[in-house]
């Protein structure tokens, strides 16, 4: 894949960046470069582990839909700071220059 | 006499009992080499016939609390199947117990909780008792047969109270409840259960057997899919099970940090959200498990900076140490377990919660009738009281649907599950089920002792 094809994403706090397929999601595409991203229900957009805060988007990503939403809202940190912007990292949809904030993603092994 | 009518009854069920087993298959988990555990267990008629005849009249169960019958004649009914019994406060200020039977023509002389005017008086023919059980007015007497004061007595159930707890037990020669209990006082007596008081008296009718909801309660195997969001903040898989001989307790992993599942390295946990994810979870999301009392003081302090090099277990300690001497609490004797994790604990058979520094947060689960898909069920919750200060009773709520309620996510997120696992359950097709040995040993216990009741297997 050619660099013009790929979104590229970094994830803070480590600057760990990586390349995204057009319509892959952040989670997916971290994994696919070899990091581990926090998730206990694998992507299914249940467990909430795999929340993450988008700290800047030069592009508006694709809304969260009505699973995403509803998971969200149950998150502890939504309803202490509204404010934030918090995706679930197996749901947001990268695109080109998301920077996004994240600990414990590392690489895998 | 004033009552307040028990809403959910007991000896009725909706259900027509078709889930027969044949006598074969009512066998002990002994029967299966403690490998695979029969699943008929959980839903034949057979087997809950097998427990109202073997198990409820032999056991101690909790019937009350001490704070619901304050003043003489104040009683509260307990019924298990087709059994029931009532708990009263005496003149003296005793609490007995007694069938709750007329012994002329079998009428209850009480139902639900309320408060008997100096006497026991059976509505239909007006016999009367005084609070000790002691028959005082029979309605032209010299038309029966004379018989002994001592035989007109109403029935004596057994009762006896632990921490507060008031329990029965149906049979006149069971041990007494302290040997009853074993290991438990030894769990339960530094946090001083009859120091605390209800905060919380819920019931509701659950579709599950009511051995399904207590292993439910008994392991924390089910926390990292069912509760995922508890993992930022516990290790749930470092939960120490201590199943007792009749009992079991677990407890430990107190202390905040994220599940090693979550993979997060220990110098990029954020103590700051770590400590606001363990206190809000905890008041939002379990409430009643932070006594009221405490749970407004401690949602302040998940939003204070955390002083530099402090780790947020330090930090959530030490409030709530500061806060009990606050409210006139001596937790001194307490360990930092006992403040930060507490203590799981099962009182065979149907009572099972955890229990932390100034709170308790129990269920009571009783099978519904003859029904073994529906269970009833209630929620405790108790906060510690500072010596001195008046032990009040709660009211008390009842949704015969748990859907039209709010429990809070943790709990309700245990209740979705109840339907899916009985239905599951009852698939004929399905062989023998599972435990995990250390994770469900406790579950795997309490099995164990009930075939002591059911089968006198040896545990």
């Amino acid at each position: 894949m050619s660099r013009a094809d790929g979104h590229l994403v970094r994830i803070e706090p480590r600057g760990l960046e990586v390349e995204a397929t057009p319509g892959e999601t952040v989670m997916a595409a971290a994994q696919r470069a070899g990091l581990r991203w926090p998730t206990v229900c694998g992507g299914q957009a249940e467990c909430g582990v795999c929340v993450l805060e988008v700290l800047a988007a030069p592009v508006p990503p694709p809304p969260a839909g009505p699973e995403e939403t509803d998971r969200l809202a149950g998150l502890p940190e939504t309803r202490r700071d509204p404010g934030r912007a918090l995706r679930l990292a197996c749901r947001l949809v990268a695109v080109d220059g998301l920077v996004v904030a994240k600990r414990g993603v590392v690489p895998a092994g | 006499m004033a009552t307040v009518e028990h809403p959910v009854h007991t000896a009725t069920s909706p259900s027509v009992p078709t889930d027969r087993t044949s006598p074969s298959a009512l066998t002990g988990l002994a029967a299966f080499g403690n490998d695979l555990i029969p699943r008929e267990r959980f839903t034949s008629v057979d087997f809950l016939a097998l427990e109202y005849e073997r198990l409820w009249p032999r056991v101690w169960q909790v019937a009350c609390r001490v704070e619901e019958i304050p003043e003489p004649g104040d009683f509260v009914e307990y019924a298990i199947g087709d059994r029931s019994a009532f708990v009263v406060r005496t003149g003296a200020g005793e609490v007995r117990a007694f069938h709750n039977t007329c012994i002329h023509r079998g009428t209850a002389l009480a139902s639900g909780c309320g408060r008997f005017r100096g006497e026991i008086r059976c509505p239909f023919h007006g016999w009367r008792w005084d609070l000790d059980g002691n028959s005082t007015f029979v309605l032209d007497a010299h038309e029966f047969p004379a018989e002994p004061a001592a035989d007109l007595r109403l029935r004596d159930v057994r009762c006896e109270t632990y921490g507060g707890f008031v329990f029965v037990n149906f049979d006149p020669d069971a041990p007494s409840l302290i040997r009853y209990l074993e290991e438990i006082p030894g769990y339960f007596d530094p946090y001083r259960p009859e120091r605390m008081c209800f905060t919380t008296h819920k019931t509701t009718v659950l579709p599950a057997n009511w051995k399904v909801v207590v292993d439910a309660f008994n392991e924390g195997y089910h926390i990292a899919t069912t509760h995922p969001e508890i993992l930022r903040w516990k290790d749930e898989a470092a939960l120490e099970y201590t199943p007792l001989r009749t009992h079991t307790r677990y407890g430990g992993a107190g202390w905040p940090m994220p599940s090693p599942r979550l993979g997060i390295p220990t110098d990029e946990v954020d103590e700051q959200e770590l400590l606001a994810h363990k206190i809000d979870d905890l008041i939002d999301n379990l409430p009643g498990y932070i006594g009221p009392a405490e749970a407004d003081a401690l949602r302040a302090v998940a939003r204070t900076p955390l002083p530099e090099g402090t780790t947020a277990g330090d930090f959530y300690l030490k409030r709530r140490r500061d806060g009990a001497v606050a409210r006139g609490l001596d937790w001194s004797h307490l360990d930092d377990d006992q403040v930060l994790g507490g203590d799981d604990l099962l009182v065979f058979p149907n009572f099972i919660g955890p229990v932390i520094a100034g709170a308790f947060f129990g269920y009571r689960v009783r099978p519904n009738g003859m029904d073994p898909h529906s269970c009833i069920f209630e929620l405790w919750t108790l906060e510690e009281r500072a010596e001195g200060q008046p032990h009040t009773m709660c009211e008390r709520e009842v949704y015969p649907d748990w859907r039209s309620h709010d429990w809070g996510l943790v709990v309700q997120q245990d209740f979705e599950n109840f339907e899916g696992i009985q239905r599951g359950l009852r698939n004929s097709a399905g062989g023998g089920l599972r435990w995990n040995r250390r994770q469900e040993s406790c579950v795997r216990r309490f099995h164990e002792v009930l075939d002591r009741f059911l089968f006198d297997a040896p545990t």
